[in-house]
């Protein structure tokens, strides 16, 4: 007999545990949670409970309302594809500074002892606080809301990619050093294929903190995407349509990562299949 | 996870002779050949007055307990540790560097994750080191290496769906994918069940007796030696050096005639005894 008792993970009392009993609750525990905050929403706008109250604009009913037109009028679309080009554009970029910077970092401990303390410096800095200077340097357009996205991408995946290098079973170098691969071989036909699965979770998280930035970002003087819709709610008074253009970056934000994750399942489970 | 296929398509009905070819020019030398390593101020000596000379088609085995540098010397071998003195010539000439014509076999078996068996097999072939192929070359080339470890019909599967004994066979067909003069093995079978390493150990004997390779292979285990190799040097002491030699007569394969060998076994056991000391097993592996 187990000296252990059978249920260690119960450390509450047994009067706080839910306990599913015959019914399978894990598949609808999420629309549990969605439909507990739709009640919070609901009970703090609500135009029965703040009767003549400016709040009775941001309640749901409202909300799903002005969600409704915007989607059927399509007046919203062209604000989401502008939004959603950034995103894509801006990761590219940053993919493209944060691969070759990240192999560098990680494969040269003279590149990475020089460059450690700068890039930790310089990951700190809030995003957002280049607004000012990014407009100063690449006016008001597009070009400073893709300079501020891809700043904030670059870091997480070329943090990600030198850790990759670093985790790069020692064994494959010699490997490829007893075949006779010259350097550009190793690196492209070893420590690339390597680091995939640590590239993907660094743009698992780049789309998080892109998505994140980019509606801050842009409200710099740009004439289309989610973050101008949400000043042009707010300029409009039209606070039912701001509510909606919350949700649909909520909606998009989660698709994103759920793009990602998926993204990095398909990957692992590849070989398997 | 696919079982041992421990049917390796091999019959040895052919024998082939051991070394007795003091007149054949050595394919692979190393001449006083020494090695230290700094470590944390000290100097290391790993092993010192290697003379070593492996014939064309010679097996040659180092046994020796762990630690006595036969690993080291393998790789030095192999051009991947360059040695602190001595020389090592290949075919005659100075060998400095990692050289497609020797290739090196891993204790582990050491496949690339995200390549299946075929691509596992063919990637020194796709490397611009060895000689420009085309890609019909490359994959018949492929194609009879796996034939050779009998894997042919494994090459669409990936490295985490085969079992040790498999992975070794691809790890045996990379290695021999490039038709090298020499394989260098370190403990190749050292990691694999006793029936696995049986069925290994039979599978490179038939891939000698056809291939013609000179092989070099480190093993810590004497039966091993016995059953494979047409010359076993004894290595010991610290630093480590050649200590004694034995050439081995009996014509392969020896599989059901070992016992011939045991008054050689007895005098590598009372060897390694005197130079392993506490190192030695009952069953007369070192460690």
């Amino acid at each position: 007999m187990s000296a252990l008792p059978e249920r260690v993970s119960g450390s509450w009392p047994a009067f706080f545990r839910i306990r599913p009993t015959g019914i399978r609750l894990s598949p609808v525990l999420p629309l549990l949670g969605i439909a507990a905050a739709l009640l919070l929403w609901w009970l703090a706008t609500a135009e029965a409970l703040h009767p003549e109250s400016i709040l009775a604009q941001f309640a749901p009913d409202a909300c799903f309302d002005a969600l409704q037109r915007l989607i059927r009028t399509g007046e919203i679309v062209p604000h989401m594809a502008a939004s959603l080009w950034r995103v894509l554009l801006s990761l590219l970029f940053a993919l493209l500074a944060g691969i070759p910077l990240g192999l560098l970092v990680g494969m040269s401990r003279a590149v990475e002892r020089a460059t450690g303390p700068l890039f930790q410096f310089i990951r700190m800095i809030s995003p957002i606080s280049w607004m000012p200077l990014a407009v100063m340097v690449f006016g008001i357009g597009d070009a400073p809301v893709y300079f501020l996205l891809t700043i904030a991408a670059v870091w997480p995946i070329m943090l990600n990619v030198s850790s990759g290098v670093h985790a790069v079973d020692p064994r494959w170098l010699t490997l490829a050093r007893s075949l006779c691969a010259t350097r550009r071989e190793t690196v492209m036909r070893i420590v690339v294929p390597a680091v995939v699965a640590h590239i993907l979770t660094g743009i698992r998280l780049a789309i998080g903190i892109v998505w994140i930035v980019l509606v801050p970002a842009e409200m710099l003087g740009v004439s289309e995407g989610l973050g101008y819709f949400i000043l042009d709610t707010r300029d409009r008074l039209a606070y039912s349509e701001l509510m909606a253009a919350i949700l649909v970056i909520g909606v998009i934000g989660y698709l994103l990562d759920l793009a990602a994750r998926l993204l990095i399942r398909q990957w692992s489970h590849r070989r398997e299949n | 996870m696919y079982k041992e296929n421990l049917l390796t398509g091999f019959t040895h009905d052919q024998t082939f002779p051991s070394s007795d070819r003091p007149t054949e020019r050595p394919l692979l030398q190393a001449k006083r050949l020494s090695k230290e390593y700094l470590s944390k101020n000290r100097t290391l000596r790993v092993f010192e007055d290697i003379d070593l000379e492996v014939r064309p088609h010679e097996v040659v085995c180092l046994l020796g307990a762990s630690g006595c540098g036969k690993s080291s010397l393998l790789t030095a071998l192999a051009g991947l540790n360059p040695a602190s003195g001595g020389q090592i010539l290949f075919d005659g000439k100075p060998l400095n560097k990692p050289d497609a014509r020797l290739s090196l076999v891993f204790q582990d078996p050491c496949l690339l994750p995200w390549l299946n068996v075929r691509q596992n097999t063919a990637f020194a072939l796709t490397l611009s080191g060895g000689p420009k192929l085309t890609r019909h070359e490359i994959q018949a080339q492929t194609d009879t290496a796996l034939q050779w470890v009998g894997l042919q019909s494994f090459a669409h599967v990936y490295p985490d769906q085969l079992s040790g004994g498999m992975a070794q066979r691809v790890s045996l067909a990379r290695a021999l994918v490039r038709s090298p003069e020499i394989l260098l093995m370190d403990e190749p079978f050292s990691a694999l069940d006793a029936i696995t390493r049986l069925s290994m150990q039979e599978l490179l004997l038939g891939l000698i007796a056809r291939r013609r390779n000179a092989v070099v292979l480190v093993t810590h285990d004497i039966d091993e030696a016995l059953m494979l190799g047409d010359r076993i040097l004894l290595m010991g002491g610290a630093p480590g050096r050649i200590v004694r030699e034995w050439k081995i007569s009996l014509a392969q394969p020896r599989g059901q005639r070992l016992h011939e060998l045991v008054e050689t076994r007895m005098a590598i056991l009372e060897a390694l005894a005197q130079v392993a000391g506490g190192h030695l097993l009952p069953d007369g592996r070192v460690i």
